[in-house]
């Protein structure tokens, strides 16, 4: 595995061979603006899908071993 | 094998329309047909009864003269896309027995126009793959020379075999860095990556959020298009989905290349490509050019950091995307005295070698003192790759490069992480600029394997793209199947 | 702890060394929404465990974050309010983590460049000085959900209504400099967001929590290490927790230790910070843009929109209560603490003096409130009604006392102050020859004390005024009384 990783990151390196001054990085390809959603209740109150696979719950809650904080 | 598996869509539309077989009749027989494929291990969940059941409404329809788009029409489906009420795994033991409670946006498209769903096929471990080697159910075998086990490509290898052993009419996959195209040219069969943002990809497990795009795989170019155009459209629920309107895209295929500026990157001719694979693309460029089209050399020099560049933006963003994976809330379990051990235990279980690779390495390339280094140099150089394909676009209409530098390669012989990686090295290119790109079988090699080419657009000009891709499919004649006995 | 003797607040005293506190804080505020930031479930507090919760919250494969737009818009008012820039292009990151309550295993937040930028806001000082608050920023990102460790004794149980319930984190500079000013920021902070609607600063059901900042340093010293206390939920537990922590790291450094940078919480039971099990603090929460989103732009139009329509804020309106109505800018201060104080405030006010309203609904009105556990909304006396009681005192219909009389029926029946003093027969008595009648009965009644007073001992006056108001049953003008009887008592 390490020697898969230490590969992968001597590829990668190649890179550092492309002058990228003053470019902006890439946000995104799609080029149209963040769309927005109105301020209305539309989802929630499924309980029962959101658990239902879950490997443990108790009560409606999730169930995890307990952490000490 | 029944008669009926070698129609195409369209065949198989005014096939059920003019009554000539049922909808269950054709159903049956491509569940007959997975049944006798089973040995190449393409299909994970099998969902015959729904199948059958969804076949019955279809026949219903066509009594009633309410026939939809792709009323009757079997399909089978990546294991990446949530399928409601069929278990779906993403080809993964950490997804093993996780059913959804709700259904992808693109797949529900599809029933929603009348398709029937014949199962979920296997794919490489969360699409991360170029030989569906990585699946947690086991490696898919390339129907092409069945006997010497070859690779289907991948990730979506399952799906593309299926077409091509005709175990589907059509299946759809999703494509990240090459993962449509690639199988596609493997297995011989045509399959469309779509401009990102023409999908929608909500309900699809997560590989590379600013990479990943559904399409489908099929027959031939017009089946293609027919399916896009019931695949694509704006999603709300889904805020890198485009807004842009969808065509019909089979309103193109008769359009021919006439007059068409179709280009040749240089860099696309590499060493390490097969030369029979090289030949045939100059085949294909004589055909064009015997058909109208203008062919013009040019040059896009950062082709080659490409690779690189995915092989940092794709495992990053997988490292974030494959986080909930934690046996909280669905998927498996492996207990542990603490959270913590819960944690690692679990992943460690129920990831592959190949997935926890690149979560190791999306990892390393977001972390602080190396995030400059390398993630931010890398989007910085995509952003330098998409303009010069911008650049290119004012000059030509389309680029023709190979799909892949080699035909399917025999399981197990890839010893070599990098030369598996650069299986991709011909797609990931159009996967970082986000254009449209299709793979269509042109010719088979001197070993009898199937040769794609692939022919890549502008953005949303997808309509051009299957145009030029079915002047490619018409005078390359590939009438070619695998023979062999599956079982 | 050795040491105790403060020099001013905000210092310590160590063995060798004296030491000032320097605090930064950081406020998360849930923002009043009716869906989440990016989900579009429900946002309501005391929900059944897990009703709230969409397949977006719950982190399902597949699943994609939409942006809700009345989130964004608030923390634009919110900025403005905070005399804050709005920064026209902002990006939402992840921040990467694993925890029960994180199903995503990122939170989207945002790092490098959040929706608003540098602001300020005004406290007084321990000195009464106003003082200038810097505030670095304020971005918008996700709650997380809830985990009860305490319902079982091998296992937590994870709970995602809150979950993806939009917050703002308003980062402070650190120029506090003792707990009661880090008190009073949050208390101003607080007020402002509840003055334009964006917070309901309820703290104690957890809409508004501060981490605090803490460090140490000798006078004139570079600020030194500072360490975290998270999740303080009242303004109480902030002083006490600044406090101890201040204290805490004073003993250590007297010692010649060092401070380790680390996160800690504040046990309400004991008092004491300690540090976190899980280091949080060795964390690198490998930030970058978040892929399923785009970067956010604001139109110029929007941000100069949302900036007009701004209410008059805290300080603005204390001013202007001040000038207008002629009250103490202390005065002012508590009576603006709440926009609602001072809407009623306005209403009772009207044509009113402005100081003697203001010391009724200061002292009265909220002292009765106070005594019978309700809340400002719930006050049974409306703001036509003090007016009315007021207009009563100042046309000498009813004396001061007796107006307080009157105040307790208001409270409890929530009559007009006219009606019950009608109804009572509380009227002020002034009539000159019907006082002079009582005056004389007590006079009469009283020869020897008269003679005593007529004799030197000035101080049976108060007395005799006390008689003469028994008699009349408190409703004798006060004023007249003195008058009447200093010329009978010659």
């Amino acid at each position: 595995m390490i020697k898969d990783l230490n590969e992968i990151i001597g590829f990668i390196d190649q890179l550092n061979e492309v002058n990228t001054d003053n470019v902006d990085p890439l946000s995104s390809v799609t080029g149209h603006d963040l769309p927005l959603r109105k301020d209305k209740v539309i989802d929630g109150e499924i309980n029962d899908k959101i658990l239902e696979n879950a490997p443990e719950k108790i009560s409606g809650y999730f169930v995890v071993p307990k952490v000490v904080e | 094998m029944s008669e009926l598996l070698t129609l195409n869509i369209s065949q198989v539309l005014e096939g059920l329309k003019k009554k000539k077989f049922s909808a269950v009749e054709l159903t049956r027989s491509y569940l007959d047909r997975i049944e006798e494929t089973k040995a190449l291990n393409m299909y994970l969940e099998i969902s015959a009864d729904k199948a059958i059941t969804m076949a019955e409404k279809a026949d219903e329809n066509y009594k009633n003269n309410s026939a939809r788009l792709l009323e009757g029409i079997p399909i089978g489906i990546k294991d990446m896309f949530c399928t409601e009420s069929i278990k779906t795994t993403a080809s993964s033991k950490i997804l093993e027995n996780f059913v959804p409670t709700y259904e992808s946006t693109v797949s529900n498209k599809l029933w929603e126009e009348g398709a029937i769903n014949l199962g979920k096929l296997s794919c490489d471990e969360f699409a991360m793959g170029s030989s569906n080697e990585t699946a947690a159910q086991g490696n898919v075998i390339n129907p092409w020379k069945v006997e010497e086990t070859r690779s289907p490509g991948g990730s979506s290898g399952g799906s593309a075999a299926a077409v091509a052993s005709k175990s589907a009419l059509c299946t759809i996959g999703t494509d990240t860095g090459g993962s449509i195209r690639q199988p596609a040219a493997f297995c011989g069969i045509v399959g469309m990556k779509p401009t990102y943002g023409r999908c929608s990809r909500w309900g699809i497990i997560a590989f590379a959020s600013s990479l990943d795009q559904a399409g489908p795989l099929t027959r031939n170019v017009s089946d293609s298009a027919t399916m896009l155009k019931v695949m694509a459209g704006h999603d709300p629920k889904d805020s890198t989905s485009s807004l842009e309107s969808v065509p019909n895209f089979n309103d193109f295929l008769d359009k021919g290349v006439k007059g068409l500026k179709i280009g040749i990157p240089e860099e696309y001719d590499r060493k390490g490509i097969s030369e029979e694979i090289l030949n045939s693309k100059e085949k294909v460029i004589d055909l064009l050019k015997q058909n109208g089209a203008e062919i013009v050399n040019v040059s896009l020099p950062l082709t080659k950091y490409a690779l690189p560049v995915y092989y940092i933006v794709a495992p990053a963003e997988a490292s974030s995307n494959l986080a909930r994976y934690d046996g909280v809330r669905y998927g498996l379990r492996v207990d542990g005295d603490s959270l913590d051990d819960m944690y690692e235990k679990t992943r460690a279980n129920g990831f592959g070698d190949e997935v926890k690779r690149r979560i190791m390495i999306g990892t390393y390339v977001l972390s602080s003192g190396y995030y400059d280094a390398y993630y931010l140099k890398a989007q910085k150089v995509r952003r330098l790759i998409k303009n010069e394909f911008d650049e290119v676009f004012k000059k030509v209409d389309y680029l023709l490069t190979p799909t892949t530098p080699t035909t399917s390669f025999k399981l197990g012989s890839t010893q070599d992480l990098l030369t598996m990686y650069l299986n991709d090295v011909f797609t990931v290119p159009a996967s970082l600029a986000g254009i449209p790109g299709i793979s269509v079988p042109i010719d088979l090699d001197k070993n009898g394997l199937p040769i794609g080419i692939q022919l890549l657009g502008k953005p949303f000009d997808e309509g051009g793209v299957f145009q030029v891709g079915k002047v490619i499919e018409d005078c390359a004649e590939f009438n070619f199947s695998p023979e062999g006995n599956f079982s | 702890m050795s040491n105790e003797k403060n020099i001013k607040p905000g210092q310590i005293q160590g063995k060798k060394n004296l030491w000032e506190m320097v605090i930064g804080l950081e406020i998360h505020a849930q923002v009043s929404s009716q869906s989440k930031l990016f989900s579009g479930a429900s946002t309501e507090f005391g929900k059944q465990a897990n009703e709230n919760v969409s397949l977006v919250d719950a982190a399902m494969p597949g699943m994609l974050p939409v942006i809700n737009e009345h989130c964004i818009k608030q923390a634009i008012k919110s900025g403005h309010a905070l005399g804050a820039k709005i920064n026209k292009f902002s990006v939402f990151d992840r921040k990467n983590y694993f925890y029960a309550d994180l199903p995503q295993g990122y939170q989207i937040s945002q790092y490098k460049d959040p929706i608003v930028g540098e602001g300020s806001i005004k406290i007084n000082d321990y000195e009464n000085n106003e003082k200038i608050i810097g505030i670095e920023r304020l971005h918008l990102e996700q709650d997380a959900g809830k985990s009860l460790h305490d319902q079982h004794p091998s296992k937590s149980f994870i709970d995602l209504n809150r979950t993806g319930v939009a917050l703002m984190e308003i980062v402070s500079k650190p120029d506090l400099r003792t707990p009661e000013e880090a008190a009073l920021y949050v208390k101003k902070v607080r007020s402002i967001l509840r003055y334009i609607g964006s917070c309901d600063g309820n703290m104690e059901e957890g809409s508004l929590r501060a981490d605090c900042n803490v460090s140490v340093r000798r006078s004139g010293e570079e600020f030194g290490t500072r360490c975290e206390i998270k999740n303080l939920n009242s303004t109480k537990f902030i002083t006490q927790a600044i406090q101890y922590e201040a204290e805490r790291q004073v003993e250590i450094l007297e010692e010649g230790g060092k401070i380790d940078q680390e996160t800690r919480l504040f046990d309400t039971s004991t008092g004491q910070t300690r540090s976190m099990r899980n280091k949080e603090d060795a964390h690198d929460y490998r930030y970058f843009p978040d892929p399923d989103l785009l970067p956010l732009k604001l139109d110029e139009l929007l941000i100069d929109k949302i900036r007009d329509e701004l209410p008059e804020l805290p300080d603005k309106l204390s001013e202007r209560l001040v000038n207008e109505y002629k009250i103490t800018p202390y005065d002012a201060s508590v009576i603006v603490e709440e926009k609602e104080f001072a809407d009623y405030y306005e209403k009772a006010a009207q044509g009113r003096d402005g100081k003697l309203v203001a010391n009724w609904m200061i002292t009265e009105l909220f002292g009765a409130i106070k005594k019978e556990n309700l809340s400002f909304t719930e006050n049974p006396v409306s703001p036509e009604n003090l007016n009315e009681l007021v207009f009563l005192i100042e046309n000498n219909t009813i004396s001061g006392k007796i107006a307080k009389d009157v105040f307790l029926y208001m409270v409890q029946t929530s009559k007009k102050p006219k009606d019950i003093v009608k109804e009572k027969g509380l009227e002020q008595v002034t009539d000159d020859s019907v006082i002079e009648g009582y005056i004389d009965n007590v006079i009469n009644g009283n020869k020897d004390k008269v003679e005593e007073y007529l004799n030197g001992k000035d101080k049976l006056f108060g007395f005799f005024v006390g008689q003469v108001m028994k008699v009349s049953q408190g409703k004798a003008n006060p004023n007249l009384v003195n008058q009447l009887l200093k010329s009978k008592l010659k």
